[in-house]
């Protein structure tokens, strides 16, 4: 009968806009303008003959296919990435068997063993690695030449070569394929085996016909994973590779950024070749789980048959003790020596050892206050900023109504596939010039850490509110709680752990962050990383040894601090 | 085909600290299906699993016909693959990356057959559980019934010499359960596999099997028919845990002529009742007598019988469709009375119940 005037209806619609529909709104314009805006200048930068000159040509692209120097790069990256692959394959997957099957003495002891690369950094192994074997003065190389053949001069063991990168990324990625796997293998259904069995067949042939294509999916997806960042790894490949003249496609990149001749646009153009390479193989491993998707992943607590071993059980132990060696006891100990010796000597000598370094770190070099504080404020204020928006995304995602709420989700996860340092790339592009000059200010370091590392963060909040039904926040609308009250006093108390888990796995990433860091910051807004990148690159691995061991001592002393503060537990942290 | 035999088998968790199954000795009979009944963690399964050969017992033996299959106390332990057995859990177990046809063909692997062989006998068995056209179907398109009887067929294409089930139906609607235990009947009488048979549902158990083994904490308290479990329960636990029934306690006052009939005095009836029990019992004793509701008839009159007609007030009477399910007062004890649901008794009404003396089981504590 009576028309709504269009003054009614302007009325109406601002009466729909509350807080809650603010908030949300600029949060995901926000996100995607933090995600979407860098990778945007990557590829404007990429198709320029300079990145901020409207002048377009493909040139760039052509020239990485057809120079020599760049096609051998791309090489070694995918020799690096397969590589990879195979050794978290080696690694892994037994581990994982040993630990979730067999009757090994202090099997899941283990299991936290693999945590431990998560724990330090990418850059802090390699440093250490570089203690152990170095080909002239690592101190495995050292101990064996002393202990064999005091004649050689050099080697055995070569960290600076392809296998060194190799190794050393392996190592690093190889959790990945150990966590994945013990966890399929636990969460399948013994029945499964036990059927197999039961019709005929023996431990080896169950093994080989049931077992192993059953967790199948999860060691792939963990393989693939560790391929991903091991394609986008730039610490490992920088300080193994340059000594040798080993270059990648990532630290070309860097090259490229930094050195004369600066070229941003090749830069650029490496490396959306190179997140074409990682999304590739997201997409693969995607389309593998879709297919596999025969879910022996049911939630149920099974608990599992266990092989009982025998005497074989020492070579179990064995393989388990050696793996926490080399993981573990050895680079913490090459760390530990490296830091403690004035001058690294050919003969090795634990009578020689002095605190000198840590004094002159804390007492004579004015940078480590400088890079402590940034870093420190960067994880605390980069983390819950993070969370924040993480939580206000995954809520979106998970609880609202909107058509583009997968979208959303998507274009936050998107820089999972981006290797940090394209991504530095175009943050440096995008942020370098006005309006947006945040470069020359710990606010670029900021923005950078923030985009880059939202899909932690909303992995995070997502995983914890997914296991919230919404019936308990019905019931308490129901029960006449307004829609912010429910949030406050039963959504958010329910994802608590997550988000607090989310805090301190952010946390713990942006206190060492690297590959971002090294392209952002500038003097004066350095951070701990680039502290430990510039001892490397004066040659002075002791003092390199001394802040790799004060970044661990804080890490560790933060974990430990914030699960006496919130009970959050260790192991579920774990990062990229 | 052989029979099972069990003696002495014990079998503990945790380091001797939980007994899952104490001393149990069972025989089952060649071509028979035995049905093992009993509530949760009454060691019927851990007892299944022994002979299935995923665990190992602590002691005692178990035969298929003359094969001794494991023996601690002798050291024999035959592993589950060379035991010939035939197997189907509750979560089916059917492999999620093996379709229909190579899951049942997979038991066959294991044997030198040529592949038509192989072919012809998956086929037979397909057809004998009516999935027949579904060879090449993935098991998670299959539904929850299909998915059973791809188990079934798998269990049974080797020609095993003995069929253990774990709980098969536990996972199925109620219906498609019922419908099932028909077809698990048929497959067995067909196959004439010695079969073992877990479940904690006692409908399941008296429709399927020749003989029921009723489990408790590790023991068994009574092997029979349906029929004998029911009728003639010999302990508390299993008269309690087979349907409804009515504890009443009194002690033995004397021993009419008639064979296995006793007089007992109950103080709770205020009355003198008669029941039967295979065993001799002493004047005194104290014993407990079970009558099921169904078995209790109801009169408006005094009928005109000997003994067991006792006099009660209807206190509470519930329709339930089948039947009327009564609470009748009878001295101090409340007595649960099913009759047919035409009869209809007002609460507070005076009726007379009778209890056939051979359905009251006489108990020994």
């Amino acid at each position: 009968m009576d028309r709504i005037s269009t003054s009614e209806k302007f009325f109406n619609l601002l009466k729909q806009i509350n807080l809650g529909t603010v908030i949300q709104t600029s949060v995901a314009l926000l996100v995607l303008f933090l995600v979407l805006y860098p990778v945007g200048w990557l590829w404007l930068g990429s198709l320029r003959t300079d990145p901020f000159t409207p002048d377009y040509t493909l040139t760039w692209y052509v020239k990485i296919f057809t120079d020599e120097v760049l096609w051998q790069r791309l090489t070694n990256t995918l020799f690096i990435t397969v590589g990879t692959g195979l050794m978290c394959l080696i690694l892994g997957v037994p581990m994982a068997w040993i630990v979730a099957r067999t009757d090994t003495p202090l099997r899941r002891r283990f299991e936290l063993v693999a945590v431990v690369p998560f724990m330090t950094a990418p850059l802090i192994g390699a440093i250490a690695w570089i203690n152990l074997a170095a080909p002239r003065t690592g101190l495995l190389n050292l101990i064996y030449r002393q202990l064999f053949d005091p004649s050689l001069r050099y080697g055995p063991f070569n960290v600076y070569s392809l296998w060194g990168i190799i190794f050393c990324l392996g190592l690093y990625y190889s959790p990945y394929v150990f966590l994945f796997t013990s966890g399929a293998l636990r969460s399948m259904d013994p029945a499964l085996e036990e059927a197999s069995r039961v019709s005929g067949h023996g431990i080896f042939r169950t093994s080989f016909k049931i077992t192993l294509p059953l967790v199948y999916p999860a060691i792939t997806s963990g393989v693939l994973l560790a391929m991903v960042f091991a394609a986008g790894q730039f610490a490992i490949p920088a300080l193994l590779g340059t000594p040798a003249q080993i270059s990648v496609m990532t630290t070309t990149i860097y090259e490229l950024m930094n050195r004369w001749p600066i070229n941003r646009s090749l830069a650029a153009a490496i490396g959306n070749l190179l997140v074409f390479f990682t999304f590739l193989l997201l997409y693969i491993r995607g389309k593998l789980l879709a297919r596999g998707a025969f879910t022996t992943v049911t939630g149920k607590g099974y608990r599992p048959d266990v092989i009982k071993l025998g005497k074989w059980k020492y070579l179990t132990l064995s393989i388990c003790i050696l793996y926490s060696i080399v993981v573990f006891v050895l680079p913490m100990f090459a760390l530990a020596y490296g830091s403690l010796v004035k001058f690294w000597s050919v003969k090795i000598s634990l009578s020689r050892l002095t605190f000198w370094n840590y004094t002159y770190l804390f007492t004579e070099h004015s940078l480590t206050y400088v890079a402590l504080k940034n870093s420190l404020l960067l994880a605390l204020f980069g983390a819950t900023v993070c969370v924040l928006i993480s939580s206000v995304i995954s809520f979106m995602v998970h609880r609202g109504k909107s058509p583009w709420r997968h979208t959303l989700e998507y274009i936050a996860m998107m820089p999972v596939g981006v290797p940090g340092v394209v991504f530095a790339v175009g943050i440096l592009l995008g942020w370098i010039r006005p309006p947006l000059a945040l470069y020359g200010t710990l606010g670029i370091l900021f923005v950078g850490y923030i985009s880059r590392f939202l899909p932690v963060g909303v992995r995070a909040t997502s995983s914890s509110l997914v296991q919230v039904h919404p019936e308990l926040e019905e019931s308490a609308r129901v029960a006449g709680t307004t829609w912010g009250g429910t949030l406050l006093r039963i959504t958010l108390p329910l994802i608590k752990p997550g988000v607090q888990a989310g805090w301190m796995t952010l946390f713990i990433i942006f206190l060492r962050e690297f590959g971002v860091s090294l392209f952002l910051y500038s003097p004066g807004n350095e951070v701990v990383s680039i502290m430990l990148y510039e001892f490397w690159e004066d040659g002075d691995m002791m003092r390199a040894s001394a802040m790799s061991m004060v970044l661990i001592a804080i890490t560790l002393i933060s974990i430990y601090g914030m699960r006496r503060l919130t009970g959050t537990d260790v192991s579920s942290i774990t990062t990229g | 085909m052989a029979d099972i035999r069990i003696q002495n088998l014990t079998k503990t968790f945790d380091r001797g600290t939980i007994k899952a199954v104490d001393n149990l000795t069972i025989t089952i009979e060649e071509r028979k299906l035995v049905a093992l009944l009993g509530p949760s963690g009454c060691g019927k399964t851990t007892t299944l699993r022994c002979v299935a050969g995923l665990e190992q017992q602590d002691s005692g033996e178990i035969y298929f016909g003359e094969r001794l299959v494991c023996s601690p106390e002798r050291k024999v332990y035959v592993p589950p693959e060379k035991r010939g057995l035939g197997m189907v859990f509750q979560s089916y177990a059917i492999w999620p990356h093996m379709n229909v046809f190579e899951n049942v063909a997979f038991p066959l692997r294991r044997q030198k057959l040529n592949k038509d062989e192989i072919k012809r006998r998956v086929m037979e068995s397909l057809q004998l559980v009516g999935l027949q056209g579904l060879e090449s179907r993935y098991p998670t398109k299959l539904s929850g019934g299909q998915q059973q009887r791809v188990a079934f067929a798998r269990a049974i294409v080797a020609r095993p010499q003995a069929l253990l089930f774990d709980e098969p139906l536990s996972n199925l609607d109620a219906k498609l359960r019922e419908k099932m235990r028909f077809e698990i009947v048929e497959l067995q009488k067909s196959t004439n596999i010695t079969t073992i048979y877990v479940t904690h549902d006692q409908a399941e158990a008296m429709v399927i099997s020749d003989k029921i083994a009723i489990m408790n904490q590790g023991v068994i308290e009574q092997i029979g028919t349906a029929r004998e479990i029911y009728e003639r329960p010999k302990s508390q636990f299993v008269a309690g845990f087979i349907g409804l029934t009515n504890f009443i306690h009194g002690k033995i006052a004397s021993k009419p002529p008639e064979k296995e009939e006793w007089v007992i005095h109950s103080p709770a009836l205020g009355l003198e009742i008669v029941g039967r029990s295979e065993e001799t019992l002493a004047e005194g004793q104290e014993v407990i007598v079970s009558i099921r509701p169904e078995h209790i008839e109801l009169f408006r009159e005094r009928p005109d019988r000997n003994f067991n007609v006792i006099k009660g007030r209807v206190e509470r009477m519930t329709y339930i469709g089948e039947y009327s399910d009564l609470v009748v007062k009878v001295g101090s004890t409340d007595l649960r009375v099913h009759s047919p649901s035409h009869l209809v008794f007002r609460s507070g009404s005076h009726v007379y119940l009778s209890l056939p003396p051979e359905l009251c089981s006489l108990l020994v504590h």
